[in-house]
């Protein structure tokens, strides 16, 4: 299985970035941000697609039939269950429509960080097991290795003295996952508090990784992260009022997409402003 | 909203994965040395000095593990009463730290930190041009571990640090002596030769540097790192690179003149005897190659990849590979001495040290941390730290 995934993944990805240095000056940071760049846009269809699905989703749970369905059926899970795959049929949504891109593009992005990984080799085992990997015919391959390592005051195969990467890490990260995150206005409440605390604590624990990760792989997540709030701000229009109100971090509602904007030709679904349990009160 | 939950479990899961992934605490081979009544072994927290006539450990330094050394894996340096390791302090926190021990008892004589957190941590005096704070204090990204061996010579240890830079310190007080800054890594142990120091780095070059002072006498760009110690031989240097060659240089200007072309990259210098070099290849291609002509007598390819240097002893040249074998070839024709490779659990990443016939090989990542054999491949002992 290693070995089928050194051959389609890892070693394509880590020759590519060793070809990529050779013609970047010898600039490893260049070389990471130009890679992750072109490994995103490759990606980008599936990025679409997963967007596509996930806003189609959102609209349908948005939807007068889906919250009448919900009332009419709320006490009967089974029933409930088939009348949200009718919906789902006459709606033309696949609800795990937006996992699947997700779960092909992963083997891509592990094998990216594995590579800048490997190629930031910085012990003499970890030099040793870049040796298997490179090409034979790559140019110049072995006047390439160890690859330069200074950038400012960051040694790349160590991590940041200063902590100035983790904490753009953790920002980078939580404004991906603010962007990113689907509203949660009109879901289920229980996944909605789960959607929101993981937003909170995947920065914090990403950020906590990289105090002790290289900060070449530190590097990677912040173009990472900006590639994906950049393509997924074309795909949708992000409301950043809304993203950058910290007030709305721990369950405030919708985020992300603009409140009512039409998107490929869908049809506009204003978003309740207020949450669930305020909806409820309000009833009450 | 069973897809947006399954899209975040699936992230953290790729998060987790990815963590996994990451770079763990810092990691190479052992280091294994020998006089003639002890072998040294260092590997992971802890440095070993194990009887050779029957295998029982001696002393341990430090004694305990739990202790704020991570890793101890330079080859020691071998006085007469003084062993000199090195070490990095906290877990990833890549400091280098030397220290001096008793050779009969292990307890610890002296030591000298190259940065000012294994300094401050170890309490340890600060070696001359070793890494300070800058900014608050905070030291800049530095990594001066001593991953390569070190050269005990005449009661001074020469060695050099992941940073560049090489150090001469007294192995008796542990007083630096002096020190030169090359560009890149340094992961092997300098070699001394009468009044010189040859220094190998990953930065691509050969230093040759007075041995009294550290001053620079030449230095000599080999297109490709060199990660490997160097062998002398009749005013030669032999040195192996990353650019798929032997360089033999002239000792005394640096002039090389001649290579051998291999099929891979050189990780170590080769062994020499009677007008021989021996010398292994990262794919496994052993190669004895004339020491005055450069052209090659005889190659074979055992087994897997090798990163060692071969161990010429008797009438045996020994080398292991990558997967656990052990051989030892017939240094006339490369031709097996043994009926059967012998096999053992882990890497044998390290060159075999002989002392007096016995065949001493440290598998990295196996089950013991140091194997004897005879010279017919019989095991003798296999030490592992009492419990």
């Amino acid at each position: 299985m290693g070995d089928i995934w050194n051959l389609l993944i890892l070693n394509p990805m880590l020759n590519g970035l060793l070809f990529l240095y050779s013609l970047l000056f010898n600039n490893f940071t260049l070389t990471i941000l130009v890679f992750t760049v072109l490994i995103r846009l490759i990606t980008y269809p599936l990025t679409y697609q997963q967007q596509k699905s996930t806003r189609k989703l959102a609209e349908l749970q948005q939807s007068d039939a889906w919250k009448k369905m919900q009332e009419k059926f709320g006490k009967d899970k089974e029933k409930m269950a088939q009348e949200q795959m009718k919906l789902y049929q006459e709606a033309g949504v696949n609800p795990f429509g937006s996992c699947l891109p997700t779960l092909i593009q992963f083997p891509v992005l592990i094998g990216l960080y594995q590579a800048i990984n490997l190629a930031m080799a910085a012990s003499p085992v970890q030099l040793l097991d870049l040796s298997t990997h490179i090409y034979n015919f790559l140019p110049n391959a072995a006047h390439l290795v160890p690859l330069q390592n200074n950038f400012l005051w960051l040694n790349l195969g160590l991590p940041d003295p200063f902590f100035l990467l983790p904490l753009i890490v953790v920002v980078t990260t939580w404004l991906q996952s603010r962007v990113m995150t689907p509203a949660t206005a009109g879901a289920d409440p229980q996944a909605a508090q789960m959607s929101q605390s993981m937003a909170v604590t995947m920065p914090l624990m990403i950020g906590w990784m990289s105090l002790q990760f290289p900060s070449g792989l530190s590097i990677y997540w912040v173009v990472s992260n900006a590639v994906s709030v950049i393509q997924y701000a074309i795909g949708s229009p992000v409301d950043w009022k809304t993203v950058l109100d910290v007030r709305t971090m721990f369950g405030g509602g919708s985020r992300g997409q603009s409140n009512g904007q039409k998107s490929s030709g869908q049809k506009v679904i204003e978003r309740p402003k207020s949450r669930p349990k305020d909806k409820a009160k309000q009833k009450g | 909203m069973p897809s947006r939950l399954l899209a975040f479990i699936g992230l953290a899961f790729s998060v987790l994965l990815l963590a996994a992934c990451g770079r763990g605490p810092a990691q190479t081979w052992p280091g294994v040395a020998a006089d003639s009544q002890y072998a040294y072994i260092a590997q992971g927290q802890q440095v070993h000095a194990v009887n050779l006539a029957d295998g029982k450990q001696v002393w341990a330094f430090p004694a305990a593990t739990n202790s704020n050394i991570s890793q101890i894996v330079s080859q020691p340096g071998v006085g007469a009463d003084v062993i000199v390791v090195g070490s990095e302090g906290a877990t990833s926190s890549y400091s280098g730290i030397a220290y001096g021990l008793d050779r009969n008892a292990g307890t610890q004589k002296w030591c000298l930190a190259f940065d000012k957190k294994g300094s401050d941590a170890q309490n340890c005096p600060l070696a001359g041009g070793a890494a300070t704070g800058s900014f608050l204090g905070i030291g800049p990204a530095v990594d001066d571990r001593i991953l390569g061996g070190i050269a005990l010579t005449n009661n001074v240890a020469y060695f050099g640090l992941a940073s560049g830079m090489v150090y001469a310190v007294d192995a008796e007080t542990g007083k630096d002596l002096w020190h030169y800054k090359t560009e890149r890594d340094v992961w092997a142990a300098p070699l001394v030769v009468n009044d010189t120091v040859y220094v190998t780095s990953l930065d691509h070059h050969v230093y040759a540097l007075e041995r009294a002072t550290g001053n620079q006498r030449w230095v000599k760009d080999l297109g490709a790192a060199v990660a490997g110690e160097a062998a002398f031989d009749q005013g030669m240097l032999f040195v192996g690179t990353f650019g798929n060659r032997l360089a033999a240089l002239d000792a005394a200007t640096g002039e090389e003149k001649w290579s051998f072309t291999t099929l891979n990259w050189v990780w170590s210098g080769p062994a020499v005897g009677k007008g021989v070099l021996y010398l292994a290849d990262v794919s496994g291609n052993v190669f004895a190659v004339d020491e005055t002509s450069g052209t090659q007598i005889w190659t074979t390819k055992p087994g897997g990849q090798m990163r060692a240097r071969p161990t010429l002893a008797g009438d045996n040249l020994y080398v292991g590979d990558h997967d656990g074998h052990l051989f030892a070839l017939n240094p006339a024709d490369g031709t097996s001495r043994w009926p059967a490779a012998h096999s053992t659990k882990g890497q044998l990443l390290v060159a075999p040290v002989v002392v007096s016939a016995t065949v001493l090989f440290a598998p990295y990542t196996g089950d013991n941390l140091l194997e004897a054999y005879n010279p017919d491949g019989g095991l003798v002992w296999p030490f592992n730290p009492p419990k």
